[in-house]
């Protein structure tokens, strides 16, 4: 007989037999999803249109995440019942023995596991759209939208849960590898990621990015769900790429499949010969943890710069994570506590690893965070976000300026009682960032919140340092740049938003904003207007560093840029006066 | 109809040729009577159905039976079964009395205890 | 029908079949036995078509079984522990069967419940070993194989059932010409039932015969002389020898006829010569080598 790809009864009969699975998928889809929308639709007020329906419909429910995790979950529990043969012996042998093909073997499970979840929610899809024929609560395109984003993340999570599945021999294995890949992974890579840049770049500087790539979950959270419907372009490319490389992966896990000893089944991993990988990997998990909750306890503090008693105290904890790490993995994998004593092996590698990496990050074997650019080589110098100098001599103060930075080094908090910032949002209202003219960037950031004693000489060159950058920050050259854009943007491009000091309904219509623009740019000119302010200050910042009063704050929106603008009569007359015609009132 | 003894150290295909041959011999068997098919009695005894094709293939190349093309094998005559019992055992017998002389009975002895054995 | 040509099958560190040659004739009823760890489950598994060797070949009607669907669909495998899905009942179990094999017919299956005295509502969990085994059989006849592969297919079952189930597996072998490849411990059984036996060791096949030729050249002989001393005839090979006081026993490779002639024509003659045929039990014990436990 023509061996063919997927058995129909065979698959037929699996999905049947799951039954319970897909009711309860749909159940789930049905109370979160249907029913609400039910019981909201009678109430929906026909005029409001767009916003309610977004609010009610599908906005908050991904919002909530309740239902990425709900898929997460069942594709997993999906791929765990329907590959039995893959874990107990006995199915083995009798899927082996029957004449089917190892290609079909692997098709039919894997086509009823993914049909049955994508046949409930195309079910879910229609009921949907029955209920936005009847109410207006939720729109086709909303509903299309929605039918596109669920079987997308199907298809990813389901084919990494096949992946996981693919690996293992044991149900418990599948799990384990199936967490790390969804969340637990891009922990441990946000922090190697950290300790590369901290090495390579020397600087520690937020980490979002790892997590999207690595897990499907989180990258497809971050990229793919919209804020904003319609799904903007992108948003439909980025899923149409994952669903591509879910089938690669699937395309992957059948030819894994294809040579897989099916003997394998009821052992921990479908490739023993993977183990010390896998063991190291979970090893390094468990210091990733330790590194994270000591961190996040404000055990250690961490800035730029680490302190000696900080470094001591994280050697320690490290070491402490990769020794239970090390024999954590060994159990977990080997499934025994007998052969425990085998994992000392990957608690010396994960400690030695820790220890050269700490080690590395506090003598800066790298060289990197005492590295300053030579001034002849530097293109331009970005400070506070926009702010671009090139002029050589501005470009050589600010070398200087991080100069005296790296000569005072990292200062100690010396008063008790103040929380320190965690390391992922290091204290940075220094920011430099070098464009040098090979091309290359080099980003550092400092900060400094340790509370310090009034007459401390330190306390004064800290200060001085601040105002050195903002005066650099503040120059004209950096307020030029920071306006550009938007005195270069096209009209009716940039809206302007008008907040605080009792002015009601901010946003500006599109020729108000025009105006407003070209008298704030006259005032940049003639008068020095400041653009922009420090983010961690409320106060404006201006070339003499005389704090001025707040008037009013405005944010100059142009696509994804920003800013903000502080108005004092002084450097902004023009602004103001323009304003003050258009609402009628003198600003305070 | 016929059963193996597991204890029985011969081979079975012996075992059923003397079973058969028992039968017949004391006449539960008569002429032309059918013997069970190969494939029953394989099911019915749980043996190799190799081992019953043996086991008729002898029966009747000692005479006992005569297989009908496509109808099985049959019981042939009781004459001939007989006879040949009787040859056997009187070859038996021959090798018994020469064993007895050898011991020393002497052949009158033998002679006298036939014929009161016999009478009595 | 089955030839299995040199075959190797190496698990991890394991050489679990260590250059295996084997043939096993069309409509013969094949016994392969051998002590536990000999491959014996292993050498099934590869015939069923479920394992790859990773040297040699595993040929079934002449061409090789792995992925071979259309002669997997004529292979009926009993393993040693029968699959059921979770809450199976008989009835599911048959009709996951019916899916599977394409040769697999209800009417059969119907037609041999006298035979098992089973309910096929029965949930599977709820029997007992034996009977599961039943089920097993039961599910294998159904499906008119061509070929039979049994693993240790018996075990734990009475002697009574144990005689229904053979008696209705050399029914299909006389009615169908089926073809049995069975693994056992019980030799006393598979003298029955096979008339082939093949004897495993350590990944090898030791020897390989049809049982007749088995039985026919190994020869038990109880002999004793007149001055308590053992001679043996020349060219007689003898392997092994037991004393109980004047009697010796000794196990010899060869026909009756053949011992009976060599005893004959021995100087000085014995006092007493009786000789036995070997059971197979027997014969395997002195094969192995491990004569320790019988005689």
């Amino acid at each position: 007989m023509p061996a063919k790809l997927i058995n129909g009864k065979l698959m037929a009969h699996t999905m049947k037999r799951y039954w319970p699975l897909w009711t309860a998928f749909f159940a789930a889809w049905a109370l979160g999803l249907l029913m609400p929308l039910m019981l909201l639709a009678p109430q929906a007020s026909y005029i409001a249109g767009a916003n309610v329906a977004q609010t009610m419909s599908i906005g908050w429910m991904f919002e909530y995440g309740a239902a990425l995790a709900g898929v997460t979950v069942v594709s997993l529990v999906a791929a765990l019942l329907v590959f039995e043969h893959l874990f107990n012996k006995r199915a083995a042998i009798f899927y082996g023995a029957a004449p089917v093909s190892r290609t079909s073997l692997f098709l039919t499970p894997f086509a009823a596991g993914l049909g049955a979840m994508v046949g409930v929610e195309l079910l879910v899809f229609v009921l949907l759209g029955l209920l936005s024929l009847a109410y207006p609560v939720i729109t086709l395109g909303e509903i299309a939208t929605w039918l596109e984003l669920t079987v997308g993340f199907t298809l990813v999570t389901y084919a990494t849960a096949v992946l996981c599945v693919s690996l293992s021999g044991t149900r418990a294995m599948a799990v384990i590898l199936y967490a790390l890949a969804m969340g637990l992974g891009p922990t441990l890579v946000a922090v190697l990621v950290s300790i590369a840049n901290t090495l390579f770049w020397g600087a520690t500087l937020p980490l979002d990015t790892a997590f999207a790539w690595l897990s499907p979950v989180a990258g497809l959270a971050a990229y793919v769900l919209p804020t904003q419907m319609p799904m903007a372009s992108g948003c439909h490319l980025a899923l149409a790429g994952y669903a591509v490389v879910a089938l690669l992966v699937a395309f992957g896990c059948l030819k894994l499949h294809d040579v897989r000893n099916l003997e394998v089944a009821g052992s921990q991993l479908a490739v023993p010969k993977a183990a010390p990988v896998l063991k190291l990997l979970l090893a390094a998990f468990v210091v990733a943890i330790f590194g994270v909750v000591a961190l996040m306890s404000s055990v250690i503090s961490a800035q730029g710069q680490m302190g000696t008693a900080n470094v001591v105290v994280l050697t320690v904890i490290m070491v402490i994570g990769s020794v239970v790490g090390g024999f954590f993995a060994q159990g977990v994998v080997t499934r025994s506590t007998r052969s425990l004593r085998g994992g000392w092996k990957y608690a010396a590698v994960m400690s030695a690893l820790c220890v050269a990496f700490v080690a590395g990050c506090a003598f800066d074997v790298m060289g990197v965070q005492g590295y300053v650019p030579k001034a002849d080589q530097i293109e331009s110098v970005v400070l506070d976000g926009d702010a671009a100098l090139t002029s050589p001599d501005a470009v050589q103060q600010v070398t200087e300026l991080h100069e005296r930075i790296l000569m005072l080094g990292p200062v100690e908090q010396q008063v008790q009682g103040i929380a320190d910032e965690d390391l992922y949002s290091a204290p940075c209202d220094m920011t430099i960032t070098y464009k040098m003219k090979d091309g290359s960037t080099v980003s550092r950031c400092y900060g400094y919140n340790a509370v310090l004693p009034a007459n401390d000489p330190v306390a004064a060159e800290i200060e001085s340092l601040r105002k050195t950058y903002a005066k650099l920050a503040c120059s004209q050259e950096a307020r030029e740049s920071k306006m550009a854009p938007f005195l270069n943007a096209e009209r009716g491009t940039v809206t302007v938003y008008v907040s605080s000091n009792g002015i009601e309904g901010g946003l500006l219509d599109s020729k108000t904003s025009d105006t407003f623009v070209q008298a704030l740019a006259k005032d940049v000119r003639e008068h020095g207007a400041y653009l922009g302010g420090s983010y961690w200050q409320e106060q404006c910042v201006t070339p003499d560093s005389d704090s001025l009063t707040t008037l009013v704050e405005l944010n100059l929106f142009d696509g994804d840029k920003s800013s903000t603008v502080c108005l004092n009569p002084k450097t902004t007359p023009n602004a103001i006066s323009c304003l003050e015609s258009h609402f009628g009132t003198k600003l305070k | 109809m016929i059963s193996i003894d597991p204890r029985d150290p011969r081979p079975l295909y012996e075992q059923v040729v003397e079973g058969f041959r028992g039968l017949i011999l004391a006449g539960v068997l008569q002429a032309d009577d059918k013997l069970p098919s190969v494939r029953s009695l394989a099911t019915q005894l749980a043996i190799n159905p190799n081992t019953i094709q043996r086991a008729y293939r002898e029966l009747e190349a000692q005479g006992l039976t005569y297989s009908a093309a496509g109808k099985g094998s049959f019981v042939t005559a009781a004459e001939p079964a007989r006879d040949q019992r009787k040859a056997e055992l009187l070859e038996q017998f021959d090798r018994t009395a020469a064993e007895l002389q050898d011991l020393g009975v002497t052949a009158d002895q033998l002679a006298l205890r036939l014929k009161e054995g016999t009478s009595s | 029908m089955i030839e299995v040509k040199d075959v190797v099958k190496t698990f991890g560190s394991t050489r679990a079949l260590d250059g295996v040659t084997m043939t096993v004739p069309r409509g013969a009823v094949y016994g392969l036995v051998g002590p536990n760890g000999a491959g014996k489950t292993t050498l099934l598994e590869h015939i069923a078509g479920m394992q790859r060797p990773d040297g040699g070949q595993v040929l079934v009607d002449g061409a090789p079984v792995y992925e071979n669907l259309d002669t997997k669909a004529k292979i009926a495998f009993v393993p040693s522990d029968l699959f059921y899905l979770g809450q199976a009942r008989i009835r599911d179990m048959r009709d996951l069967h019916a899916i599977v094999y394409p040769t697999f017919d209800q009417a059969r299956f119907a037609a041999l419940s006298h035979l098992f005295d089973l309910d096929e509502n029965l949930p599977m969990r709820s029997l007992s070993k034996g009977m599961t085994k039943q089920v097993a059989f039961w599910l294998a006849l159904a499906q008119s194989p061509d070929l039979l592969l049994l693993d240790e297919p018996l075990d734990g079952l009475d002697p009574a059932t144990r005689r229904k189930v053979w008696g209705a597996v050399m029914d299909d072998v006389a009615e169908r010409g089926m073809t049995v490849l069975t693994s056992s411990h019980n030799l006393r059984e598979l003298t029955d039932v096979c008339d082939h036996v093949g004897m495993m060791e350590h990944g090898r096949m030791l020897l390989e015969h049809p049982l007749a030729e088995l039985q026919e050249g190994f020869v038990k002989v109880q002999v004793a002389f007149a001055d308590d001393q053992l001679i043996l005839p020349q060219d007689l090979n003898v392997l092994h020898t037991d004393q109980a006081g004047r009697l010796f026993t000794l196990v010899v490779r060869g026909s009756a006829e053949q011992a009976e002639a060599a005893f004959g024509q021995l100087t000085p003659a014995p006092t007493f010569v009786n000789i036995l045929p070997l059971t197979l039990e027997e014969i395997f014990i002195y094969e192995m080598g491990g004569d320790r436990n019988a005689r």
